[in-house]
């Protein structure tokens, strides 16, 4: 995987350089607009996060220049601005992943993950999903583990399907608060925990293996 | 000092009362001019008394006089009550939309009333100035705090990584406790943002009950794990409003509820005719605390030792200002009932 950051602020740039080397992923940084959209439109990365206030060129001006030309590598926007506006300007210009600073490095690396394998994830089409004896069929909405049904609640099924499809990848608190559920808002309390918990307590239930793997610090995972 | 004594004479002279007064002191003293020019002509003539006929006549001018100073008094209170009144609506819209770029219309600067308007303007003018200083002092204490705070936690993980194991829980905390500043400081920043940015742009027409229901579905297994029963009772109710707003209004109200009922307690949620209403069975609010609960920061006794930033009903009081709405609180016997009327 290669990475390229255009990022001014080089604290910033410095932490996710550290972050992704010691994750042993290759990453090219860029200071300003210009330089990122030289590099990005000369070399081939995998992903891009692009600071949203850049001098020359910002950010969502840099996205949309790259969109115009054809370019479709995914781009993760990080910005201080994290209104509901904002956010929706970056995604609108093209931006494929929206990150408020400050952010912990876990979170921004479960993303880029994400998005680095969107190209390869073919799960669109499937209808039948499946993580080691489960399957997740699409269209009866009905779950099975090792021959036994499972009942899941809508919620609880968008939760599965959403750990399932990104199966072997970290996935963040954050990620599921925005993608299961619709809504932007700051939960309070640990209700996505409970929520696993509850959907763990369906699915492992009378099985040895135990499905759902807490990640300190970062999320969750589903594995083979 | 003179000058002090000759600017309050010049405003005098410009005030309304004073022109008033002016113009009732014309007319009379024209009508006293006219009825004693009439009385001087009889004298000259030798006449003696005026006859009927001309009494008569003078009586009709005096009334029409009357009728005029009548009518000119009224027309000037109208005027200023006129103008008054503008001043009162601009007043009362600033107030409504929180919106201080407004000003009062002057349609004229001769006289006192339009001299008011423009000190009021100028007064406004300075208010906006100054509320964009303290925005944009808080705006940037947060970011300058923020900036460093996040290099500390930053470097607090790096630091985690290489460290022996102690030190490593020891560095966890840390980082914790630097989310939970982090997080204050993004709530703070949020509700300055509701209160003083007109954010109305993300209204959208919805069902508040659907709302209502989705936080209620996010939230039950909350409830479950300390088996709290939650009774919902909600109509229909079309809206027109910030979404992603008003269910954190809601899941706030929640779990505030949800915290502050005792194990095995019940929460009756209830939307009837727009009006929301949230009673817990926990310990209630008493009433000096009652004023003080929507402030931020503000924490009851009861309430030291849950979690939490002090903010959660700051910013539900926020939001439900920025939908014209209002918020009220009741004895929910036990309890503390919350109740929002949406219009």
């Amino acid at each position: 995987m290669r990475i390229l950051i255009i990022e001014d602020d080089k604290a910033v740039a410095d932490y996710i350089s550290n972050g992704f080397k010691e994750a042993g992923i290759v990453a090219d940084a860029a200071v300003n607009g210009k330089d990122g959209l030289h590099l990005a439109t000369t070399e081939n990365y995998d992903v891009l996060i692009v600071d949203r206030m850049l001098p020359g060129i910002d950010g969502i001006t840099l996205v949309k220049t790259l969109r115009g030309s054809g370019n479709a590598v995914p781009v993760l926007i990080l910005s201080a601005l994290g209104e509901i506006d904002d956010r929706v300007t970056g995604l609108r210009s093209g931006g494929d992943d929206y990150l408020v600073k400050p952010f912990a490095f876990a979170e921004l690396l479960a993303r880029v993950e994400v998005l680095a394998r969107r190209k390869s994830n073919t799960f669109a089409a499937q209808t039948i999903l499946k993580i080691a004896d489960l399957e997740m069929d699409m269209l009866a909405r009905k779950v099975v583990r090792n021959g036994t049904p499972v009942d899941l609640q809508t919620r609880e099924f968008r939760l599965l399907e959403y750990l399932v499809k990104h199966k072997g990848q970290v996935v963040t608190r954050t990620m599921l608060l925005e993608n299961v559920w619709d809504y932007h808002f700051d939960p309070q309390t640990n209700v996505i925990d409970v929520h696993i918990s509850r959907l763990r307590g369906k699915i492992n239930a009378g099985h040895k293996t135990q499905l759902i793997r807490t990640i300190r610090g970062a999320g969750y995972i589903i594995e083979d | 000092m003179a000058l002090a004594t000759s600017s309050r004479i010049r405003s005098y002279f410009r005030s309304s009362s004073f022109q008033m007064a002016l113009l009732f002191t014309t007319l009379l003293g024209l009508s006293v001019g006219i009825l004693g020019y009439f009385g001087y002509y009889f004298a000259q003539n030798g006449q003696g008394l005026p006859n009927q006929e001309v009494m008569l006549w003078l009586t009709g001018l005096g009334i029409v006089f009357m009728l005029l100073v009548i009518l000119t008094s009224f027309a000037i209170s109208t005027f200023v009550v006129g103008r008054t009144g503008h001043i009162a609506a601009t007043a009362k819209s600033i107030m409504d939309t929180g919106d201080l770029s407004q000003r009062i219309s002057i349609d004229s600067r001769w006289d006192d009333l339009g001299y008011m308007a423009e000190i009021l303007n100028q007064l406004l003018a300075r208010i906006e100035e100054l509320m964009h200083g303290v925005k944009n002092v808080s705006d940037n204490i947060a970011h300058d705090l923020r900036t460093p705070l996040t290099r500390l936690r930053n470097n607090l993980e790096t630091l985690q990584k290489s460290a022996g194991p102690e030190t490593a829980d020891l560095c966890e905390n840390m980082v914790a406790e630097a989310d939970r500043l982090l997080a204050t400081f993004a709530a703070l920043l949020r509700i300055a943002r509701i209160e003083t940015g007109r954010q109305r742009n993300q209204f959208v027409p919805l069902q508040i009950d659907a709302v209502i229901r989705d936080v209620l579905e996010m939230y039950e297994p909350v409830a479950d794990e300390k088996n709290i029963r939650i009774t919902a009772q909600l109509e229909p109710a079309s809206y027109h409003g910030d979404r992603d707003l008003l269910f954190q209004a809601f899941v706030n109200l929640l779990d505030n509820a949800i915290k502050f009922t005792p194990d095995g307690g019940t929460i009756l949620i209830t939307l009837d005719n727009k009006t929301f209403s949230i009673a817990d069975s926990g310990p209630g609010v008493t009433a000096p605390d009652r004023e003080k609960i929507f402030e931020r920061f503000y924490r009851t006794e009861a309430s030291r030792n849950t979690p939490g930033n002090g903010l959660g009903l700051a910013l539900v009081a926020a939001v439900v200002k920025l939908h014209g709405a209002s918020i009220g609180l009741s004895d929910a016997n036990p309890g503390l009932r919350i109740s929002i009327a949406f219009r």
